[in-house]
């Protein structure tokens, strides 16, 4: 090359001095045009300096805000992955809640039209029409013509489609190359399989693919069971090597709550045939104004089941057929201008939904939604009996020994405050212990006097009325103004909080410190979830019982168990309230309540039943609360006692909790009945008993309470419907869990029923709550 | 010694050869050194490096469009074949015949731009592309007329000798140019063609007249004008106006503007500023997924911003600014008046569009289509801009040979 230059620079030279010799007149025009060509040479590179210098001013000064402007574009263009809001399975790990998979449909119109001769439109938008027979396809032409550069359309009734509604429509896609710019994003839809099931507890969502949970556990634990959505940057073509980034979808976790969905569907049915026996009975509407009922581990504080009447569907929670038969509730702005919350005498009928407008419709469903158990309160009458004295006992004012005398009545301050039989002339002598099994209320009032104010309110701190217990569901209430403490207590208060009046509480308070009484005074936190796991079935979370503190000793704790075992079994004598609550073939302990409400004196009570089973070495505490029923002597706690004896007899023998007593003809008869014969393996003596005076049916004394008999459904643990796998000789259910045969025990991990990953796989849970019959 | 050395040995010491062995072997120039190798290395690169970013343009439309993640960049590399298949013929014919065929070519460009009319392909509202009948292929007309004008102006100017540097010459120039831009503008709709004819024949009129204070009159005036609509446009209500004028609001407020140029310039300035200095790296361009319209083609350069930054951007136009400075130091060395004017014919050719390019893709002009050479998707763009190269090659060996017969006589 060396060669080349020197020759130009030769060959220039004498060609310059030769031509201006030889072409005289050219040879200055040959200068000019070189001069000339370096002119424009610079002009040139002037210019395109000048673009550059534009280049990298654009990036200075604008490239921050451009880089955003192209992340709000990408984030258009790009493929939302959806996360999977996680489980909520119970005990056993069968599905309370579970998410499954549904497809969006969206027309790409600006595909769809790429050529000018417009060949895919026609073969799309006819398969388009055979395939979905419910789609609009004339607003869909309408909205491609209207909007053809258009990138994203979801038609009407294209939205929340199964996997089996796209899969025809899927194939053809593959098949015909003409069929194009139709895809489909995927979304989670939330579904229950159990309908009502644990409705109280679980809650519902309300937002799109499945987030927003409102109430119980959705509620609750949202931040948990919500994940992270993933996004798919570009492309949606899966073959495409040049696919983009893609950041996979955070599952939501999973809940693994204590609840059994057997005894939580025991319990339901159970309540909901008390409604079904008593509604319209004294006046049109539902059995009760409420019904609730918790059963908690006595050890644990873990809850076993917690069910209120009326429910609801979570999967339909707009739907208004559980408002009917409830009291209307209305919003009213009282004086101070704000709105208050006022149950009116109306029971909601169809006509009475049809004139409410959509806020009323609103107030009334909130009260449907909350969780009664956890959320309203009330004063809980005589089961705050063995509280009282458990103070007493503990602080030293009684000895347990001592005997009172009742007469019906004890005047405090001006007030003459009866007791439950004042017109008989009273009780007479009663002992610590009549006085919890016959439910006296002179006694009480004696024994709050003898521990004074000071000490009383001190104990109602430690049983932790009035406060929140923290259990994990949303929306507990706080009754701490509606509990006195000693600054305020007078006399008449004292007399009257001693047996559960004139102060409110929540059932969840009550019944987690009564299992504190129960079991040698260890209070625990009641709790739902044992255990978070994530997607995978990594355990992320274990919730251990959590003990807060020890409120009476355990030689107190063990003169309650006795008292409240005499409330119910024969020591009592004849007088003891409780004995219609023994299920057949246990012996159990608790207390009654019979609760006035406010105004006083209108007739309407809350009643109740608080026991722990069995008697000797308690497990489970249960509560029962009926809140005012619809009878017209509402003053009897055989509405509850009668619920308690019914699910008890069902869930204990399902608990392998061996039976005690001896039956007698007519329990075994009941036993059988109820297809509970195979109880007997757990221990129920076979051998027949005289009759005992007090069977259940004598006991009922109302004339207008029908014997709640007649054809049930017979419900079985879910593991006892799966098919036994000859192979391996554990039941296999539809998702591919093993059961122990016989004890139910869930074999190996449960991983494979959270991974919903396969689509279609929501049928096998449908499939699951058809075989179950758990409604 | 003296015997046994050749003559290039000989002339690297510094020795005269005897004036016999001197005839004898200054005949014979390799090949090699006819061509200018630098030249073609260059070229070569700006193509290989133009395929790539068309590969990494255009695929995920062309996935899109037709299954075929490289349909573009296949075309694109068949049309760099031809067209360097045509070139290297070009580079073998001594271009002085064209002197002959100057007139004849540009008549058959002109009458290809009637052939839109029965041919045409639409798009984009505007036919540009004629396609050949019973053939899927489809060539742009105004691409043919560019060289044809090259060819022709060169032609012209030749001819004109002195004379061109009168007014009447001078408007002489123009006589093959205005019919040229009327028909290209009037039957393609397409103004960025007909501006680069028109570039074209100033830049080598400009090059070949010994005047200045014309063209820097006329570049004044032109200003001037520019200045008048813009300020006219400024002032005037944005929501009315025609096509053009639209052109001239998405230029001066891009983000106010709905129009769809508006909406290419600020994609490609959003292009532009995402890949900041260092680029996003090379494929990782998102405007290129849907927000840029034909990513491959006429909004290339921001792409190539995104991806490979200012960076990537800044040496690709020192490579064309090489290019450049290599046709300049051809041009420099034609001796013929004709040969020169090819030379400079295809330099402003080049660069005008380059700049055009740029300008538009960073906003620095109104929106209009321009490619960038050597680069761009497009047949008749390469193949036509090869066989102009091809041009510059045949005229620098034109000069080597030529040279070698004038030292020899």
């Amino acid at each position: 090359m060396a060669r080349f230059d020197r020759r130009n620079d030769n060959t220039e030279d004498s060609g310059e001095s030769r031509s201006r010799r030889a072409f005289k007149p050219q040879a200055p025009l040959r200068r000019v045009r070189n001069t000339k060509l370096l002119v424009a040479l610079v002009v040139l590179l002037v210019a395109l300096l000048g673009l550059v210098v534009r280049l990298v001013y654009i990036i200075q000064v604008h490239g921050a805000e451009y880089q955003k402007m192209v992340l709000i574009n990408q984030a258009y263009d790009t493929t939302v992955i959806p996360f999977r809001r996680g489980d909520i399975v119970d005990s056993k790990g069968s599905i309370l809640a579970s998410s499954e998979r549904v497809y969006n449909m969206v027309v790409d119109p600006s595909v769809i039209l790429t050529y000018e001769d417009h060949r895919y439109y026609e073969p799309t938008m006819r398969e388009l029409g055979n395939c979905f027979p419910e789609l609009d396809m004339q607003a869909i032409r309408n909205y491609i013509s209207a909007n053809p550069n258009s990138k994203y359309y979801i038609p009407e009734n294209g939205r929340r489609l199964t996997y089996s509604q796209i899969a025809a429509f899927k194939a053809v896609q593959s098949e015909n190359d003409f069929v194009r710019g139709i895809y489909f994003e995927e979304e989670y839809r939330r579904v229950y399989p159990n309908g009502s099931l644990a409705s109280s507890i679980l809650g519902f969502t309300t937002g799109s693919n499945s987030v927003g949970g409102m109430y119980g556990l959705e509620g609750f634990y949202e931040d948990v069971l919500v994940g992270t959505d993933g996004r798919e940057y570009g492309y949606q073509n899966e073959e495409s090597s040049l696919e983009r980034t893609v950041k996979d979808a955070i599952d939501g976790y999973t809940l693994h709550t204590t609840i059994d969905a057997y005894v939580q569907a025991v319990v339901e049915k159970y309540l909901k045939e008390f409604n079904d026996t008593y509604k319209n009975n004294h006046h049109t509407g539902n059995g009760a104004e409420n019904l609730g009922c918790v059963i908690m581990d006595i050890d644990s504080g873990e809850i076993l089941a917690m069910a209120q009447y009326p429910d609801y569907d979570p999967s339909d929670y707009k739907n208004t057929d559980p408002l009917l038969g409830t009291r209307l509730i209305e919003a009213v702005q009282n004086e101070r201008g704000y709105t208050e919350y006022k149950k009116t005498d109306t029971y909601i009928t169809q006509e009475v939904l049809d004139g409410l407008d959509s806020s009323q419709l609103n107030v009334n469903f909130a009260s449907l939604w909350k969780n009664f158990c956890v959320s309203n309160t009330y004063e809980p009458g005589s089961v705050a009996k063995p509280f009282t004295v458990a103070a007493a006992l503990e602080d030293g004012s009684i000895t347990g020994n001592e005997v009172f005398t009742c007469n019906g009545f004890l005047e405090v301050g001006d007030h003459k405050i009866k007791c439950h039989n004042y017109i008989a002339g009273g009780d007479g002598a009663v002992s610590v212990q009549d006085s919890v099994a016959w439910s006296c209320n002179v006694a009480l009032m004696k024994i709050g006097q003898a521990m004074g104010r000071e000490e009383f309110c001190k104990f109602q701190q430690i049983f932790n009325f009035g406060l929140k217990t923290n259990i994990d569901l949303a929306g507990e209430a706080r009754t701490a103004s509606l509990v006195y403490d000693s600054k305020t207590m007078l006399p008449t208060d004292l007399a009257t909080n001693t047996f559960g009046q004139n102060f409110d509480v929540t059932m969840i308070q009550m019944i987690t410190g009564f299992c504190s009484l129960i079991n040698g005074g260890y209070y625990y936190e009641p709790h739902l979830v044992n255990k978070i796991t994530n997607s995978s079935g990594a355990v992320i979370e274990n919730i251990e019982p959590r003990l807060i503190k020890q409120t009476v000793s355990e030689s107190t704790s063990e003169r309650i168990r006795e008292y409240c075992r005499a409330v119910v079994m024969p020591e009592g004598g004849d007088r003891r309230t409780g004995k219609t609550a023994r299920p057949a073939g246990y012996a159990i302990g608790g207390k009654t309540g019979t609760a006035q409400t406010l105004p006083r004196g209108n007739g309407e009570y809350v009643v109740s039943f608080m026991g722990y089973a069995p008697a000797d070495d308690p497990q489970i505490a249960i509560y029962v609360v009926v809140d005012r029923p619809n009878v017209k002597e509402q003053d009897d706690a055989k509405y509850a006692t009668r619920i308690v004896r019914n699910i008890l007899t069902e869930v204990l023998p399902y608990l392998n909790i061996y039976m005690t007593e001896p039956l007698s003809d007519a329990e075994l008869a009941e036993l059988a009945e109820k297809q509970l014969d195979n109880t007997l393996q757990f221990g129920g003596s076979d051998h027949k008993v005289a009759e005992e005076e007090d069977t259940p049916q004598e006991t009922i004394t109302d004339g207008d309470i029908i014997d709640p008999t007649g054809e049930k459904s017979r419900i079985y643990p879910i593991w006892m419907t799966y098919p036994i796998d000859p192979a391996t000789g554990y039941r296999v259910s539809p998702d591919g869990q093993f059961f122990d045969a016989y004890t139910g025990e869930l074999i190996g991990g449960d991983n494979s029923s959270l991974d919903d990953t396969v689509p279609g796989n929501d049928n096998l849970i449908e499939g699951q709550t058809d075989e179950t019959g758990v409604r | 010694m003296a015997e046994t050395r050749t003559y290039n040995q000989r002339r690297r010491s510094g020795q005269n050869p005897p004036p016999e062995e001197k005839r004898r072997v200054r005949r014979r120039y390799a090949l090699w050194e006819q061509l200018d190798l630098s030249l073609i290395l260059n070229l070569l690169i700006i193509m290989g490096f133009g395929l790539l970013m068309v590969y990494s343009a255009s695929s995920y439309s062309a996935l899109r469009m037709f299954n075929d993640q490289s349909h573009f960049f296949m075309r694109q590399l068949l049309w760099d074949i031809v067209g360097l298949g045509l070139g290297l013929v070009v580079v073998f014919i001594p271009y002085v015949i064209y002197k002959k065929f100057a007139l004849v070519i540009y008549l058959i460009s002109l009458a290809s731009i009637f052939l839109v009319i029965p041919f045409g392909s639409e798009s984009h509202g505007a036919s540009r592309w004629v396609v050949i009948p019973g053939t899927k292929m489809q060539f742009q007309p105004s691409e043919i007329v560019k060289i044809a004008i090259i060819l022709f102006v060169a032609f012209m100017i030749n001819r004109l000798g002195e004379a061109v540097n009168t007014f009447q010459g001078m408007a002489y120039v123009f006589v093959p140019t205005i019919p040229a831009m009327a028909f290209i503008f009037g039957l393609t709709s397409h103004l960025s063609s007909a501006l680069i004819v028109l570039g074209i024949t100033i830049m080598m009129l400009f090059i070949s007249s010994r005047d200045y204070k014309f063209f820097l009159g006329v570049l004044i005036l032109l200003g001037l004008i520019a200045a008048g609509v813009c300020a006219y446009v400024a002032s005037s209500d944005l929501t009315g106006g025609n096509y053009r004028f639209g052109r001239i609001v998405a230029w001066l407020y891009p983000e106010l503007s709905t129009d769809e140029a508006a909406h290419q310039i600020l994609n490609s300035l959003y292009a532009i500023g995402n890949g900041g200095f260092w680029g996003k790296g090379l494929g990782q361009s998102v405007q290129k997924i849907s927000a840029l319209p034909e990513p491959h083609n006429d909004f290339i350069f921001a792409i190539i911003c995104e991806e490979l930054g200012a960076f990537g951007a800044i040496v690709l136009v020192l490579l064309y600014v090489l290019l450049l400075f290599q046709m300049y130091r051809i041009a420099r060395r034609t001796r013929d008046r004709f040969g020169f004017l090819l030379v400079v014919g295809v330099m402003a050719h080049i660069a005008i569009q380059v700049v055009l390019h740029i300008a538009v893709n960073t906003n620095s002009m109104p929106n209009t289509g321009v490619s960038l050479p050597f680069v761009s998707y497009g047949g008749s763009s390469a193949v036509l801009l090869i066989v102009e190269m091809g041009l510059v090659l045949s005229v620098q060996r034109q000069n080597v040979i030529s040279e070698s017969d004038y030292e020899t006589k």
